[in-house]
């Protein structure tokens, strides 16, 4: 979108809506925590649907207006503050990501509603937080506008994650949990690596700035490699994936769908970040193809192992393997026409 | 050499040995203390990005002092979670391991792969 950057950063009409999408969810996790048992649900259920409407109507404005959404948090200024965006992209991740998140409150209702009468228990308690921690990090995923920010949000979006693994508290799954979790740190840490290596370059981290200012020298090449390199173990892309199968084939039935089809994409999220917005044009057609041949391993062995196994839910969980190789053959697709 | 690049090297070398335990180490907790050694070398290069993007008169940049700051709330978060989940799986097991197969062998590194 480089007629976008173009305009000056300004707060937006309307921009308050995106610092609303991320107040909400981060609200109802407090009130839950606040009043406690069971009003917990009924709180998840007037807020995930607000959030769905909040979602479509910043869609809606994205779409009419033809530019992104911006919000200057504080009126300070992006060297020095933090901006808030929705871009095209963003904002229709947001939607999709607001239906898949009310879909799984619905279905989730028969596991983890509590019935009148009966005696409260903690994991439903935890999982009507975690579904809403989960919905806020993403949302603060899709709209931050410094890759620090950003940093934050992964962070949020693993710590509401890993929780989700072991909620039933048995030990396979607090192994994986543990597995996941590991596999998650090693990913944050390398990524807050290349964003310490940016920043001591370019002497900022908002986007729109860094994309004017970067251009190809070995700090700039170090600091995305490690940052693409961390991304992909907590995307679980190919070589980095093995800690996705135990996690998503132990969780809850609900929790599974929200691992599945909405945090790897978060990370996933970030990689397509970087390399379209932060760095545009900087993955050459070598490194674009390199993209796309891990995702093209990823389909081929996850698919293979997906067929070989007895368990339903460790099927599904490789083919999540495989579905995420193929949304990294987006990277050669678009490239070659650069 | 400045201490710029003294602490800079320092850092580098402490991510190596962070890096090196996390991913050779298959207890769980030196795991856990191996992240936070890489932690520490990332922090220590926060600061030294810090150190040189100084303006005249101020004897560092503030951001990346900021962000550090945040970075280590944020590892100090994982690590108490991680702590946390160790010590669950310790409870129901009896052991804190991270290979899925049973013990008695060294043979298992799927855990840390």
């Amino acid at each position: 979108m480089p007629d976008a950057t173009a305009l000056p950063d300004a707060t937006t009409t309307n921009g308050a809506l995106l610092v609303l999408a991320i107040v909400l969810p981060a609200a109802g996790v407090l009130l839950s925590f606040a009043v406690g048992g069971r009003h917990v649900e009924r709180i998840a259920f007037v807020l995930l649907p607000s959030g769905l409407v909040l979602a479509l109507i910043i869609f809606a404005d994205v779409w009419r207006s033809g530019h992104r959404l911006i919000y200057i948090v504080g009126d300070w200024k992006p060297p020095l503050g933090i901006a808030l965006r929705a871009d095209g992209l963003s904002a229709a991740m947001m939607v999709t990501m607001a239906i898949v998140i009310c879909a799984v409150g619905v279905f989730a209702h028969a596991d983890f509603g509590t019935r009148a009468g009966s005696v409260e228990t903690r994991a439903p308690f935890a999982f009507w937080i975690l579904l809403m921690a989960i919905w806020g990090a993403m949302n603060i995923v899709f709209l931050g506008g410094d890759l620090f920010t950003l940093y934050v949000a992964l962070e949020l979006l693993t710590f509401a994650a890993v929780p989700l693994v072991c909620l039933d508290g048995r030990a396979e799954t607090l192994q994986a949990a543990l597995r996941y979790l590991l596999f998650a740190l090693l990913g944050s840490i390398l990524y807050l690596v290349g964003t310490a290596l940016l920043y001591g370059s370019y002497a900022t981290l908002d986007i729109v700035l860094l994309s004017r200012r970067v251009h190809m020298e070995p700090a700039t090449v170090i600091a995305a490699t490690l940052m693409t390199v961390g991304l992909f173990a907590k995307t679980a892309l190919f070589p980095v994936h093995l800690w996705l199968p135990p996690a998503h084939a132990g969780a809850p039935a609900a929790a599974s769908a929200v691992l599945s089809a909405v945090v790897v994409k978060g990370s996933f999220f970030l990689v397509v970040r970087l390399w379209f917005d932060v760095m545009p044009g900087m993955l050459g057609p070598a490194g674009a193809q390199l993209f796309g041949a891990l995702g093209a391993a990823a389909i081929v062995f996850g698919s293979v192992v997906a067929l070989r196994q007895q368990r339903l839910k460790l099927l599904i969980a490789y083919s999540t393997v495989a579905q995420i190789g193929y949304l990294f053959l987006m990277f050669p697709l678009a490239f070659d026409t650069v | 050499m400045n201490a710029a690049t003294l602490f800079g090297l320092c850092g580098a070398t402490l991510v190596g040995f962070g890096l090196y335990g996390l991913v050779t180490n298959p207890e769980p907790l030196r795991k856990i203390l191996a992240f936070n050694l890489l932690g520490s070398g990332v922090f220590l290069v926060f600061g030294v990005v810090s150190k040189r993007a100084a303006a005249s008169g101020l004897g560092g940049d503030p951001v990346p002092q900021a962000m550090v700051i945040t970075a280590i709330v944020v590892a100090f978060a994982a690590t108490a979670m991680a702590i946390a989940l160790v010590l669950r799986l310790l409870q129901e097991t009896g052991r804190a391991t991270l290979s899925s197969d049973d013990p008695g062998g060294p043979d298992t590194d799927r855990g840390n792969a």
